[in-house]
């Protein structure tokens, strides 16, 4: 058993040892290329340029991330907003080539990592840089989770494989880990299998597991969506302690403003497979420039709002993402729609007055528009 | 430039298009996969041929073409010989003729041990399933000493203790295949069912029905039957191999169907004896085998994606 | 006049459980005994008047759910009663029981769940119809289109089954089952915590809609604090198979007695990045415990931040604390509801009102 290495049980903050060996030439060619923060020259760690993914179905292609545009950068937090079938998790996947293939495939754009495209890089080479300087940490913890292997070896099979260290350092780093995601008396429970975690935890665990390369980005999925709402505070926190501390960029996927409010620095909202705003945080959710965003905080009761009254909802659902429309997507639910709305597609154009970065597409909301 | 249009108006697509009942949903499916349509065409061929069989064959199965076997020296015909397509046995019988009757046979085979299975394991299943708790357990342990007892032993057992009695002469031995055969084989499907109903007792639409006041009555047969019904489909087409696969073995071993009837089991044991002259005795039956057996695998298999609740709707 | 289906007119609650229990065995073993059990729900009184709105938060396993099935008798109790207009349940026949059952109806989480996927869906709101004899052949079908109308759905959609629509329609279409027999009593069971962000609303709005037009009374679960309060006229919160607090929803927002609370509360993001900023959280330490075995004395003691705060006071460990009011119209289960009651742990202000330190 590789659970009992005589791990101290209670290293406050484990430093986390670089990558000191890889297996391959490609990968030792990689990991030498990525990382390195004399070579940055003012690049983002993240940038990703006109992705489209598509999947291709019995009953016709579905555009299920079209022309996705956004930049992330070294130890930022951005939320990717948006309600089921938007495209939010086809995008993370999309980043990471995990896009199931048949029948999905990523049919243009870039995803420009730390310098390099990773849509031209080999499966091998993908591999390689998974899971070494991509994190993922997925909705449910326990399918996402071998129910047969110890946490204690999922934690440091990662570790072992993609930074070389022996099977006792390994042991050692997972408990760390452990620690580090806030596990009680970690050294004895690398022994254990997920079955014995609670929800909760075994989130932790999986971020333990994402972090245990010292990855750069952490892809985080609607991490805390099968959670009860104090354990999602609870990983809340962790995450945001972490990336803080780590300085790992972290991209947050999720249908909740509200922990997109609270996690993240700037925020793209997305609808159907398009992005419709981007922005700081404090711009989307105090000057929303897309009629989509400001009826989805409109949409719900709020905790610091007094009750009362309707909520204002949007009327209709999402459209159906095979041959969509090329206009504004969400026109035929606006309230706010005129007729260049069905006719041509708006741009992600910028919105400086509303503040830096911040983009939004809709005509309603162009200079000289007639949404105020 | 812009001009005012009314307040949103959703366009609904779905008023558009046809209604898709289930079954025709799970057709539309089962229509897309092309193994599973061409194990349904020779399903239904084979279903066809085990009907017309006598009417098709050129040859009564049991008449000997002696003249022919004569004028070849005593030895079986090979295929393509004048008024015998696929050739003769050793005694001059005509070899298509006695696989159509072997098709009968296969086929009846199929459908009659099904039915005693379907007898057997879906009312124990259901019963079960619905009462729970002692019921459940009682049913569920006596399955569990069928399912331990070695299938084949009890067969055999069954046709050496009956060989001689009228159950074991009645159809030329075949009652007694299909008894042995069904008999053994419902315990897969009693657990099937129980499992079925074990679940949507305790789907929500179930417990929507009991809210409403519906009687338990007309909560099985409203409720939980035409929902468990698709497993049972596919539960069905898929034992149907190995119930013509379980009459070719017991025939194979002799102790199922008796001369001078012909099942393909039978015929593929009587074919070993010429095979190294006359290979064409064991290749044809064993090719129709074959051939039945994986048609309703691919269908059965077909029906079991077609009918999968959980890509409704879906493909 | 059928003293079953028929209101008797009473002042009293509609609905009422008196230290209702439900506890479901945990069988183990080859003979299947019993080897404990679940208490998911150990105890609760709860009154509903006519009229009113109740809502019920917690999280998961502090058997909210069960509570409200128990309720309307779709589970069994094991101890305690719950009564229907004044009549307990257990005493009722089965015929009875079936016959009340139009008196109280059910709206579930899981609109792909709660549809049969083999009836269409005017077979599927039609079913209440047929089985309580209310109407029968035209006047059945005209009823059924006019339920469809009322929930928001075209009625030419009757000849559909429910795996064409979307989550909120489905929804909806429960919602109509629910409706076909004009209950006065409807739980609604999570109703929309399955449904996508721009689809909860409408089925929020339909609801308080519904309950306004038809005069219905509902016992509102829910696990979104926001959304219970929007709907709630008073606010129950569970923990572990107890209430913990019961109030009028005002109050229990603005002042919440209990640790459990002002821990729920103070745990729910909100849409705001200044308040969130802002805010002080108390992050619950664990998870909840398994309701097969409690913690003794306080259940909340394990997890509670006040028990720390005030130095692990030991009657928190010794002695179960009994519901008792904590103010006008607000009870809570806390032997330090009122240190509670002073702290500002939990309740969130809009962004714009100034902080305020109440110590």
């Amino acid at each position: 058993m590789s659970g009992d290495g005589g791990a101290p049980a209670t290293a406050a903050e484990p430093r986390l040892p670089e990558a000191a060996h890889i297996s391959t030439p490609e990968g030792r060619r990689l990991v030498a290329q990525i990382g390195d923060e004399a070579d940055r020259h003012g690049r983002k760690l993240l940038e990703v340029r006109n992705l489209s993914t598509q999947f291709f179905t019995p009953d016709g292609v579905v555009h299920a991330v079209d022309e996705v545009d956004f930049d992330l950068d070294y130890g930022e937090t951005l939320g990717l907003v948006g309600e089921s079938g938007c495209g939010k998790s086809v995008t993370a996947l999309s980043i990471a080539r995990l896009v199931a293939e048949p029948p999905g495939r990523i049919v243009g754009g870039e995803v420009v990592f730390d310098g390099i495209d990773l849509l031209r890089l080999s499966s091998e080479e993908m591999r390689l840089l998974r899971g070494r300087r991509i994190g993922f940490v997925f909705q449910d913890p326990m399918s996402s989770l071998n129910p047969t292997m110890t946490v204690g070896r999922q934690i440091s099979e990662s570790a072992a494989a993609h930074l070389g260290l022996s099977r006792p350092a390994a042991s050692t780093r997972a408990a760390d880990l452990l620690s580090m995601v806030g596990i009680p008396r970690p050294a004895d429970r690398l022994g254990d299998y997920p079955h014995q975690f609670s929800g909760g935890m075994r989130q932790r665990v999986m971020i333990a597991i994402a972090l245990a390369c010292d990855p750069m980005l952490l892809i985080a999925d609607e991490p805390t969506t099968a959670l009860d709402v104090t354990v999602q505070a609870q990983i809340m926190e962790l995450l945001r302690s972490l990336s803080e501390r780590l300085r790992t960029a972290v991209l947050l996927i999720t249908h909740d403003l509200g922990i997109a409010a609270g996690m993240c620095q700037r925020v793209c909202v997305m609808y159907a497979g398009r992005i419709v705003e981007r922005g700081l945080v404090d711009d989307i959710f105090g000057r929303p420039r897309m009629p989509y965003t400001r009826a989805l905080l409109d949409s719900r009761p709020r905790l610091d709002v007094e009750p009362g009254g309707r909520l204002r909802t949007i009327e209709g659902f999402p459209p159906d993402l095979v041959d969509p429309r090329p206009a504004c997507r969400f026109a035929p639910r606006c309230a706010h729609r005129r007729a260049v709305c069905d006719e041509a597609k708006p741009d992600l154009t910028p919105r400086p007055a509303d503040g830096e970065g911040h983009a939004a597409r809709c005509w309603g909301t162009e200079a000289g528009g007639w949404i105020p | 430039m812009t001009t005012q249009v009314p307040a949103p108006a959703v366009v609904d697509v779905l008023a558009a298009r046809p209604v898709v009942t289930p079954r025709r949903d799970a057709l539309r499916r089962l229509r897309r996969n092309r193994l599973a349509v061409v194990g349904a065409i020779v399903v239904v061929v084979l279903l066809a041929m085990a009907v017309l069989g006598p009417a098709l064959a050129p040859w009564h199965y049991r008449v000997q073409d002696l003249e022919a076997l004569r004028a070849n020296g005593n030895r079986p015909l090979p295929p393509l010989s004048p008024d015998h397509l696929l050739g003769t046995d050793q005694l001059g019988r005509d070899l298509f003729s006695r696989l159509l009757d072997g098709a009968q046979i296969s086929v009846t085979v199929a459908v009659v041990v099904q039915v005693v299975v379907l007898l057997i394991g879906v009312p124990v299943g259901a019963a079960a399933g619905w009462f729970g708790g002692r019921t459940d357990n009682l049913l569920m342990r006596f399955t569990d000493v069928v399912y331990a007892f070695p299938d084949l032993l009890f067969i055999i057992l069954l046709g050496v203790a009956f060989r001689e009695t009228a159950i074991g002469e009645a159809m030329n031995g075949l009652l007694l295949i299909f008894l042995a055969i069904g008999l053994t084989g419902w315990v897969t499907m009693a657990r099937l069912v129980r499992g079925q109903v074990l679940s949507l007792k305790e789907s929500e639409f179930v417990e929507a029905a009991r809210a409403i006041g519906v009687s338990d009555f007309r909560i099985v047969v409203r409720h939980i039957l035409p929902n468990a019904i698709g497993p049972v489909i596919v539960a069905v087409t898929l034992g149907i191999p190995s119930a013509i696969l379980a009459e070719a073995t017991l025939s194979f071993i002799g102790i199922g169907v008796q001369s001078p009837r012909a099942s393909w089991g039978s015929l593929i044991d009587d074919g070993t004896r010429w095979m190294q002259s006359e290979p064409h005795l064991v290749v044809f039956p064993a090719l129709a085998l074959a051939i039945a057996l994986m048609s309703f695998t691919f269908l059965g298999d077909g029906l079991r994606d077609a009918l999968d609740p959980k890509l409704r709707g879906r493909q | 006049m059928d003293p079953v289906t028929h209101p008797a007119g009473a002042a009293g609650p509609l609905v009422e459980a008196d230290g209702l229990m439900v506890h479901f065995p945990i069988l183990g073993g080859i003979l299947q005994r019993r080897r404990g059990s679940v208490r998911a729900v150990d105890g609760v009184s709860l009154s509903i008047q006519r009229g009113e709105t109740v809502g019920l938060v917690g999280e998961s396993g502090c058997g909210k759910s069960t509570l409200g099935r128990a309720m309307i008798k779709l589970r069994e109790p094991t101890g305690g009663s719950a009564r229907f207009d004044g009549r307990d349940l257990a005493r009722l026949s089965a015929r009875e029981l079936r016959r009340l059952r139009r008196r109280m109806q059910i709206i579930f989480q899981d609109p792909y769940g709660s549809l049969d996927p083999r009836m269409s869906v005017g077979d599927i709101v039609a079913e209440p119809i047929q089985t309580h004899r209310l109407a029968s052949g035209r006047a059945k079908h005209e009823r059924v289109r006019e339920l469809l109308r009322l929930v928001g759905l075209d009625p030419v959609f009757a000849a559909r089954y429910p795996h064409e629509f979307s989550g909120g329609q489905r929804q909806r279409i429960g919602v109509a089952r629910a409706l076909a027999v004009e209950p006065e009593f409807i739980v609604c069971d999570e109703p929309i915590s399955a449904l996508d962000v721009s689809i909860q609303g409408q089925v929020l709005n339909l609801l308080i809609d519904l309950r306004r037009e038809l005069g219905l009374t509902y016992l509102f679960i829910a696990h979104d604090l926001a959304v219970v309060r929007h709907v709630s006229d008073r606010v129950g919160v569970m923990y572990l198979g107890r209430l913990v607090e019961i109030g009028a929803s005002r109050r229990v927002y603005a002042l919440p007695a209990h640790p459990d609370t002002r821990a729920l509360l103070s745990a729910v993001p909100v849409a705001d990045p200044a308040v969130e900023r802002r805010r002080r959280r108390v992050i619950l330490a664990g998870d909840v415990p398994s309701p097969a075995n409690p913690p003794p004395g306080c259940r909340f003691h394990t997890r509670c931040w006040l028990y720390e705060r005030l130095g692990r006071p030991e009657n928190c460990r010794t002695v179960e604390p009994e519901l008792r009011p904590v103010g006008a119209d607000q009870r809570a289960a806390c032997h330090y509801a009122e240190a509670a009651l002073t702290s500002d742990v939990g309740v969130v202000r809009p962004a714009d009102a100034a902080p305020r330190d109440a110590h």
